[in-house]
């Protein structure tokens, strides 16, 4: 059998008495995908982080990293791009303010210590790699001006740029769309067929059964398991191991809708984005709108929220039209948006979990004139923390400190904060792994049931079936599809979305 | 690409805008005062921005670093009252002068990189103390820094048009002079180390994502050693370009183009943040200042109001870059 691209033991991290990882141990031979899948904060990135170089082990004399059978005492990010490896960081790592084509060429520009660029030879670089993964983004834009799914593929090519031996990857389909998964996959099989190793982290467990070669669980930074084979094992098992618990998702959501309409969406259109959208949202309903990227499915919610101006058609709320131009006019109908690009927008990472969490609601906070009351805003920042799980020390910690899935957790809270009537979830679950994402679900469908109108986007049809009573499929920019969930099951709308 | 991209591309620049400005503020002031519009004023606005031209390289460069630099005008005083008085005793060459002046200013520019990497704090608090430092240190060592003369070889050198256009029966040329031509010749090999190197570019990433530089394997350290060093020793040039043209050493004078050069290259489309910039937009930025603070001048408005002025354009153009519309 081939022999192992990368050899880890009693790999161990200890951030400020949290330990990250402890005795870790691992392996990566050639030409396989091993995946590693655990709860968020069980050590994932941060273990992939020490491989990449960027963040450094603690001393222990048996910890040990072999790395195309060099032993590595101190790896820095050149030590380990000259060996081959390259990575998809959780929230991607990209420069917004350089083009596509730098951003793609940089690597190798840096690997090959080049003293001078050559731009024709960046975007040569660039367009080789986008087309490898059949992509087709302008090489010439800044990054900063694609959408957060663009993004993710332009961190994939700069991944695949040549020389790559090992592939590291973090959650690399967190904001894929389907067909982009599938390209990025048959990308990954390819690099395979040619000897080339990955290392893909994931929380979707469908994507990692379909890709992996082996599979390693990690729970609170230990390994508790490895299977050789995907026939080993299955979902279920996985998911018990990861959590240490039993989950039940299969209960589909009963909405009590009742009452009168909250919102109503008529003949909503815009040139090459969505056309005649209608529907009509009641409280206690959770829409389910599902589509695959391009849909046109963020370009609405955008809509709705004031952020993408229709070219024709109406909002109304409690039966008389709006007019929702902006932000403030959304959030003063009492609209709020979990947008999709979360890990990269929406976040202030420099300050503490409380912070974050508090700034849409700070007002609610004034006690004493222009004074804030600490002891309330503690006591609501570490409500959100127990509602939403959010794996944490303290409310004081700064959001950076956070593993990707927590920083997630953080984001929802703060929009969930605001005690919408209408709330609006662009992907809730992205990055969220799975014990907790049933945990999620359930405190959305709370929410419903106490009356506000819920519209949920998302490309995962598990997620939709089982939390939405109506669900609108979306192609194209248009509905092709509008029915209560209950009429549907999961080969409908595997057809549908075909 | 067609017209409405090449439209929307355009407006999604700041260099588009300035040179709208300048272009308007030229038709008005040529109405009022033709001879605004003469070749000899815009050799004379070309040498008078030389100073403030290549200092705000300097700048501009630590900016889209993401970092900041109020150090640079103390920096150059100190160059520029070492140098002369140095070359006023030994004598020399303008090689000399300029060599001596970067290096200083270069030395200079290490303390604040140095200072910088070993204590993770905020740029412009480190270059504001060591700014005080300098200058300070300079007036306690030399209570009165001026000097009223200086070598011949400078002074030849502030006079010297490299490239004649106009010769009058009485001697005088008019045309690009070497003070110009200097800063023009900074400014080309400023914009092709930014375009064409490596490290050109690693001041941009920098700028763009200091933790995704860190993680491509950008060396931090280096870029910043390389970025302050040169604003240092940009500022140690300059001021010999201000010592050729005026004659006299006044380190107060130079010590007080802080704002000035600030706000130049804010005007010029640099963003406080990091990661943007252009070395064109700076030149615009550099020009439409003077430009504004020379019609003042020419308005018969008491200099008194210049801070104003200066400070009321760091405002609207810090603004007008957060709002400008993106391309998309
Ligand atoms: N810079 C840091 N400082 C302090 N603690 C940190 C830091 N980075 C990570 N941690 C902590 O280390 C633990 C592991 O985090 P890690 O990011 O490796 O999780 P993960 O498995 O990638 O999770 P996710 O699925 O949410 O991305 C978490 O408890 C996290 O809070
Ligand atoms: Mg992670």
């Amino acid at each position: 059998m081939a022999e192992n691209i990368l050899q880890v033991a009693s790999l161990s991290k200890t951030y400020s008495g949290v330990k990250a990882l402890v005795d870790f141990d691992f392996s990566i031979k050639q030409g396989e995908v091993h995946c590693l899948v655990g709860e968020n904060g069980s050590g994932k990135s941060t273990f992939m982080k020490i491989i990449a170089g960027v963040v450094r082990p603690d001393r222990d004399s048996r910890t040990q990293i072999l790395i195309n059978g060099k032993q590595f005492r101190r790896l820095t990010p050149k030590d380990s791009m000259n060996e081959g490896i390259q990575v998809i960081y959780q929230d991607l790592s990209l420069f917004p303010n350089l083009t596509v084509a730098e951003n793609i060429a940089m690597n190798q520009r840096i690997e090959e210590n080049r003293k001078t660029v050559s731009w024709k030879e960046m975007r040569r670089t660039a367009l080789d790699s986008m087309e490898q993964i059949s992509v087709k983004l302008d090489p010439e834009e800044l990054v900063e001006n694609y959408p957060i799914a663009k993004q993710q593929l332009v961190a994939i090519c700069r991944a695949i740029t040549s020389g790559v031996q090992l592939l590291i990857m973090d959650e690399p389909t967190a904001s894929l769309g389907k067909t982009d998964v599938e390209h990025f996959f048959k990308v990954i099989r390819k690099l395979k067929e040619r000897g080339i190793s990955a290392l893909f982290i994931g929380h979707k467990l469908h994507e990692v059964f379909a890709i992996a070669d082996r599979i390693t669980v990690i729970r609170d930074g230990k390994r508790i398991k490895t299977f050789d084979s995907v026939s080993e094992t299955n979902e279920h098992e996985i998911t018990e191991l990861m959590t240490g618990k039993k989950i039940d998702s299969s209960k589909r959501y009963e909405s009590k809708t009742n009452g009168k309409p909250l919102m109503e969406i008529r003949g909503l259109s815009k040139s090459g984005q969505y056309s005649d959208v209608n529907f009509t949202l009641y409280p206690g309903d959770i829409i389910g709108i599902i589509g695959l990227t391009g849909a046109g499915r963020t370009e609405l919610a955008l809509s709705v929220f004031g952020l993408n101006k229709p070219d024709t058609g109406e909002i109304l709320i409690d039966n008389k039209p709006v007019s929702i131009e902006s932000t403030r006019d959304a959030i003063k109908n009492e609209i709020a948006l979990v947008p999709e690009n979360r890990l990269v927008q929406g976040l202030f990472t420099e300050k503490t979990i409380m912070d974050n969490v508090l700034i849409t609601t700070i007002d609610e906070f004034r006690k004493y004139g222009p004074f804030l009351s600490k002891k309330e805003m503690v006591d609501s920042a570490n409500s959100w923390i127990d509602k939403l799980n959010i794996k944490t020390p303290s409310a004081k910690l700064p959001v950076k400190q956070l593993s990707g899935g927590n920083q997630q957790r953080v984001v929802l809270s703060k929009w969930l904060a605001t005690k919408p009537r209408i709330l609006i979830l662009d992907g809730p679950t992205v990055g969220i792994d799975v014990g907790a994402k049933a945990e999620i679900h359930r405190y959305i469908q709370e929410m419903a049931q106490d009356g506000i109108g819920i519209i949920m986007m998302s490309d995962e049809i598990h997620e939709v079936l089982h939390n939405a009573n109506k669900i609108l499929v979306m192609r194209e920019g248009r509905i092709i599809k509008s029915a209560d969930a209950t009429s549907l099951d999961e080969t409908d709308l595997m057809q549908l979305l075909q | 690409m067609n017209v409405s991209t090449l439209l929307r591309k355009a407006t999604s620049r700041q260099e588009f805008y300035l040179i709208s400005v300048i272009i308007t503020f030229s038709v008005i002031m040529g109405f009022i005062n033709p001879a605004f519009l003469s070749f000899e004023n815009f050799f004379d606005v070309l040498n008078n921005c030389a100073t403030l031209g290549v200092m705000a390289v300097g700048v501009l460069l630590v900016m889209i670093s993401g970092g900041m630099d109020v150090s640079f005008s103390a920096i150059a005083a100190v160059a520029m009252y070492v140098t002369v008085s140095v070359l006023n005793v030994h004598g020399g060459t303008v090689f000399y002068a300029f060599a001596m002046a970067g290096i200083i200013g270069g030395l200079l520019g290490l303390v604040n990189a140095t200072i910088l990497s070993y204590f993770q704090i905020s740029a412009l608090i480190i270059t504001l103390a060591t700014s005080n430092v300098f200058y300070g240190l300079l007036l306690q060592l030399v209570p009165r820094a001026h000097i009223t003369s200086i070598p011949k070889f400078l002074a030849d050198f502030g006079n010297w048009i490299v490239l004649p256009i106009i010769s009058f029966e009485d001697g005088k040329t008019i045309g690009l002079s070497a003070i110009a031509f200097a800063m023009i010749l900074v400014m080309l090999i400023m914009s092709i180390v930014l375009r064409y190197t490596s490290i050109g570019r690693n001041v941009y990433a920098l700028g763009g994502s200091r933790e995704a530089a860190e993680r491509a394997g950008i060396s931090i350290w280096k870029t910043q050693f390389f970025v302050y060093c040169l604003a240092g020793m940009l500022a140690g040039i300059a001021s010999i370009l201000n010592v050729s043209m005026i004659r006299y050493v006044n380190p107060f004078n130079v010590y007080n183009v802080l704002m000035d050069v600030i706000a130049a290259v804010v005007l010029g489309g640099a963003k406080l943040s990091g990661g943007s910039g252009t070395i064109f937009g700076t030149f615009l930025g550099v020009f439409t200042l003077y430009m504004i603070k020379n019609s003042l001048i020419l308005m018969g408005i008491p200099s008194t109001w210049d801070s104003v002025i200066v400070g009321l354009i760091i405002i609207v153009s810090v603004a007008f870059t957060a709002s400008r519309k993106k391309p998309a």
